[in-house]
């Protein structure tokens, strides 16, 4: 992202990789790899390199062409979710991270999810299972379980690059399902980490806002 | 004819390697990386993400070791690389032998597999290519391999092989040695524009193949992606078809709107007026508010 210093994560499906747009420069890197865990395999893989070459770049933006045709509402979802890169956001993002420095994700106001029910100490998703047994193998302890559906937010590099630093990205996302899973009828690790990743910043102390 | 090298570049010339030399000589540039040295990983990945790389290179994994937990996760972007080099969209990698080559072999392919690629080729080279300082040519031909370590021998053994064995499957692992890259590759190109003259039947059939070959690989791959955009879209077109949203949203509407009592609902069509959201007029009009 020119002028700011900022990078954008960007996961696309492998119907891009022909695509002449989609050219290598100073600015923009290009990784070609496997459908592991859709959009969140990419992202681990971005991290990654982020990690490697840019970990002083202080923030993050996380996004993925979003395709929720099985949806009726998914088309506006995916215009909500898309308002955090837009240019005229930018100032309103940037003072949420100068003027807090509690803030750790910025994401569109709607995004924000919480399946936790504290009544039964549950979460209401398929994904409850795998969400408790990857929390602890991961050491992930939120005190609030919202999250960004559809995991497109900012996030300050610095926290990713803490947890990351402990547990590569690659090694995550090698336990990923392979393909365009879905978590309609059954959990599946690749929804559970659309959740951690949040979490990962709750737990240590970072929260999330909306614009 | 000329793509099928993949040459051996010492550390310290890795960025300049990774800069194509020209339209007909395109080696692939073959960067052995120490997996017990950690720094290197980071250096050699740094070096390929940096600038222009314009030349297509591979890696070679060296003194690759069961003990070491996770060393392969950090070659993984390094894979998925856009230039790095792959056969049937598969990334081809080598690793040096040194008596392990079947169980470090087995380890490499898995760690591959849990990435999702399918079928990686993984090819094993002689440790003698990387610690020679003479010129060393080896021929990877499936499993077998055949070292030679002149290149005046290896001029000889590449015009004949280009006249009796060529196959569009097989490769050679240059180590130039003493001898410069650049000239190497200057003697492959007279070598091949001879064998073009003295041979231009054979030299045509080649070009033929090896282009049919290209054309083929790039149209398996489309096709595969399109296939793979099918799939996607009958699964979401299968979950839409089974998606209750409207009926949920219809029901939402019912069981909180519709059963409210008419004065109430009056009573918040009146709100509107004061708040702005209707006109007054629009009260008494039949027309549906949009």
């Amino acid at each position: 992202m020119k002028n700011h210093n900022i990078l954008l994560l960007a996961s696309l499906p492998d119907k891009f990789s022909a695509d002449p747009s989609l050219t290598e420069s100073e600015d923009e890197k290009i990784l070609f790899t496997t459908n592991l865990g859709k959009d969140i395999g990419g992202k681990l893989l971005l991290i990654d390199l982020v990690l490697k070459l840019y970990a002083d770049i202080p923030y993050l933006i996380l996004l993925h062409d979003k395709r929720s045709y099985q949806k009726y509402s998914g088309g506006f979802e995916k215009e909500k979710l898309f308002r955090i890169i837009e240019p005229t956001n930018f100032d309103r993002i940037l003072d949420k991270f100068d003027s807090d420095t509690t803030t750790g994700i910025v994401c569109h106001n709607g995004s924000v999810r919480s399946e936790y029910d504290s009544s039964t100490k549950s979460f209401d998703t398929t994904n409850a299972a795998l969400l408790q047994s990857l929390q602890a193998q991961y050491d992930i302890k939120p005190k609030d379980y919202s999250f960004v559906a559809g995991t497109m937010f900012w996030v300050r590099t610095s926290i990713f690059a803490d947890f990351f630093g402990k547990y590569s990205p690659a090694a995550i996302r090698s336990t990923l399902e392979k393909g365009n899973v879905l978590d309609a009828s059954g959990g599946t690790v690749t929804h559970t980490w659309e959740r951690l990743l949040s979490w990962i910043a709750s737990a240590r102390g970072y929260k999330i806002q909306g614009i | 004819m000329m793509n099928r090298f993949f040459i051996s570049t010492p550390a310290h010339q890795i960025s300049l390697s990774l800069q194509d030399p020209g339209d007909s000589l395109s080696p692939v540039m073959l960067l052995a990386i120490d997996m017990q040295d950690r720094q290197q990983v980071d250096n050699i990945t740094r070096i390929c993400f940096s600038g222009d790389v314009t030349a297509r290179f591979v890696i070679c994994l060296r003194n690759l070791d069961h003990d070491i937990p996770g060393v392969l996760n950090e070659v993984l972007v390094l894979l998925s690389h856009r230039k790095y080099f792959r056969v049937f969209n598969q990334p081809v990698v080598f690793l040096e032998c040194n008596g392990s080559f079947d169980s470090h072999s087995s380890m490499l392919k898995e760690f591959l597999d849990k990435q999702g690629f399918e079928q990686p080729r993984i090819s094993g080279v002689s440790n003698e290519v990387f610690n020679s300082d003479n010129f060393i040519a080896a021929h990877l031909a499936g499993t077998g391999q055949k070292v030679v370590n002149e290149l005046v021998e290896f001029e000889e053994y590449y015009t004949d092989y280009l006249g009796s064995q060529f196959d569009s499957d097989d490769y050679f692992v240059i180590q130039p040695g003493a001898v410069p890259v650049d000239h190497f590759l200057r003697r492959m190109k007279s070598l091949v524009d001879l064998f073009r003259s003295e041979h231009p039947y054979e030299a045509d059939l080649i070009k033929r193949l090896v282009h049919s070959s290209d054309t083929a690989l790039i149209q398996t791959l489309k096709n595969k992606a399109l296939e793979s955009e099918i799939k996607v879209m009958d699964e979401l077109a299968r979950l839409r078809s089974g998606n209750k949203e409207l009926e949920d949203i219809l029901e939402f509407y019912h069981r909180e709107y519709e059963v409210l009592p008419l004065w109430y609902k009056r009573v918040g069509h009146i709100l509107k007026v004061i708040m702005g959201k209707r006109s007054f007029k629009s009260l008494f009009s039949d027309k549906k508010q949009r």
